[in-house]
């Protein structure tokens, strides 16, 4: 095939030729076979495209594994989507957990209650040992600072200083629980920040696990009240009481099952001892 | 046991800590302990009469020891009171901030008596 291009028919030249052709039957009958032809070779051709079309989805069809690996592929999506919504629901539940179920119970504040009465309790008490140490001291010094006295009052002295600066502990761990506090402070509020993000409102708190104390006797044992609590006078009092209830009825024990529970003062708690021997 | 005639002003929010730094100055023979319990305070009693020394803790509120120290040193009639530092912040950076604002010695808590002396005779000279 020669390389060289035809010369192209003017617009003119191609209706010339045509009309020429047309004004016999047999150029007539050769004009409609050319049609026939074209028209057969552009069916043809869009066949041949729509193959390639089809080729080529059924291609990529396979290169994706198909629609059964599509129907995977949504199998574990639905999976996925109902293992997060499974987290999102025990989240809320753990959170709904965290929040009390009256202020009362709160136990982050319950702790920071705890701490701060024990930084009150140690406060008190170093000050009571200030109080002994610096009488000791003073007395020390009225001491005659000669004869066989005098080295006495010196160790004296010298066991005042130590315990005074044995003292110092109740600083360090003042501001090491004030810490402590703090961060629970902290906590408190982030629990709060995200019960109001989430809005555990009517979701079923998750139950605790082993938080609690699980010996018999555990709903008894709250620790030193941080309040003072009742005094000695009044335990003494109400034990003086239960004992007088236990004579009258000795059938049955005091503090029984429908017994309310109540601190007892320790003149109470005397008389039932009493009582009982 | 002598008796020291400078004026000691000893700043601590913790009064258990005042009383513990009173009882042991005075045991090294100083007679006149004032006390404050936060760095205004203590700038103010430092205004309105003379102290030789200034022990102050750190973590004081609304005004820190590390604040206190600076308007103290910044104070033309005060820059150079002997003050002494005594927290339990024990961290370089703070050792580090303490000396750049100019505190003369540092007592890092729980300290012992002749610990407190030693810093002082550091500061005071001999007692």
């Amino acid at each position: 095939m020669s390389s060289q291009r035809r010369p192209e028919l003017s617009e003119e030249e191609y209706l010339d030729i045509e009309e020429a052709l047309a004004s016999n039957a047999r150029g007539r009958s050769f004009l409609r076979m050319r049609d026939q032809r074209a028209r057969l070779v552009a069916v043809n051709e869009v066949r041949k495209l729509a193959r390639e079309f089809k080729d080529g989805l059924q291609k990529a069809a396979a290169d994706t594994g198909g629609d059964k690996r599509d129907e995977a592929h949504i199998r574990i999506l639905r999976e996925e989507l109902r293992e997060m919504s499974a987290y999102i629901h025990q989240t809320r539940r753990e959170i709904a957990a965290l929040r009390p179920a009256d202020a009362g119970s709160n136990r982050i504040m319950a702790a920071t209650g705890e701490l701060d009465a024990i930084v009150s309790a140690t406060e008190r008490a170093t000050s009571e040992i200030l109080n002994g140490v610096e009488r000791i001291n003073d007395l020390a010094l009225k001491l005659p600072k000669t004869g066989e006295v005098a080295p006495i009052a010196d160790e004296i002295q010298a066991h005042v200083t130590e315990v005074l600066t044995a003292c110092s502990f109740q600083d360090i761990t003042g501001q090491r629980t004030t810490k402590v506090v703090n961060t629970l402070r902290y906590l408190e509020q982030r629990v709060n920040s995200m019960i109001e993000i989430w809005g555990v409102e009517g979701v079923t708190p998750a139950a605790a696990e082993n938080a609690d104390d699980r010996r018999p006797d555990a709903h008894l044992l709250n620790g030193p009240a941080t309040d003072g609590g009742p005094s000695q006078a009044d335990v003494d009092a109400l034990f003086e009481q239960l004992g007088k209830a236990t004579e009258k009825a000795p059938e049955k024990a005091p503090g029984g099952d429908k017994a309310e529970p109540h601190s007892n003062s320790q003149s109470q708690i005397d008389a039932m001892f009493n009582a009982a021997q | 046991m002598r008796n020291i005639e400078k004026h000691v002003l000893v700043v601590d929010d913790y009064n258990t800590m005042r009383r513990i730094l009173r009882n042991l100055l005075s045991q090294i023979g100083f007679s006149n302990v004032e006390e404050a319990e936060d760095g205004s305070t203590g700038l103010r009693k430092l205004r309105e009469r003379p102290f030789g020394l200034v022990i102050s803790d750190w973590n004081m509120a609304p005004m820190s020891g590390l604040e206190f120290l600076k308007e103290v040193r910044s104070d033309g009639a005060l820059k150079d009171m002997p003050f002494i530092m005594i927290t339990a912040e024990s961290k370089t950076e703070n050792v580090v901030a303490a000396k750049e604002a100019g505190v003369s010695n540092y007592i890092v808590k729980p300290f012992n008596a002749d610990t407190l002396k030693k810093k002082i005779e550091a500061v005071l000279g001999e007692l």
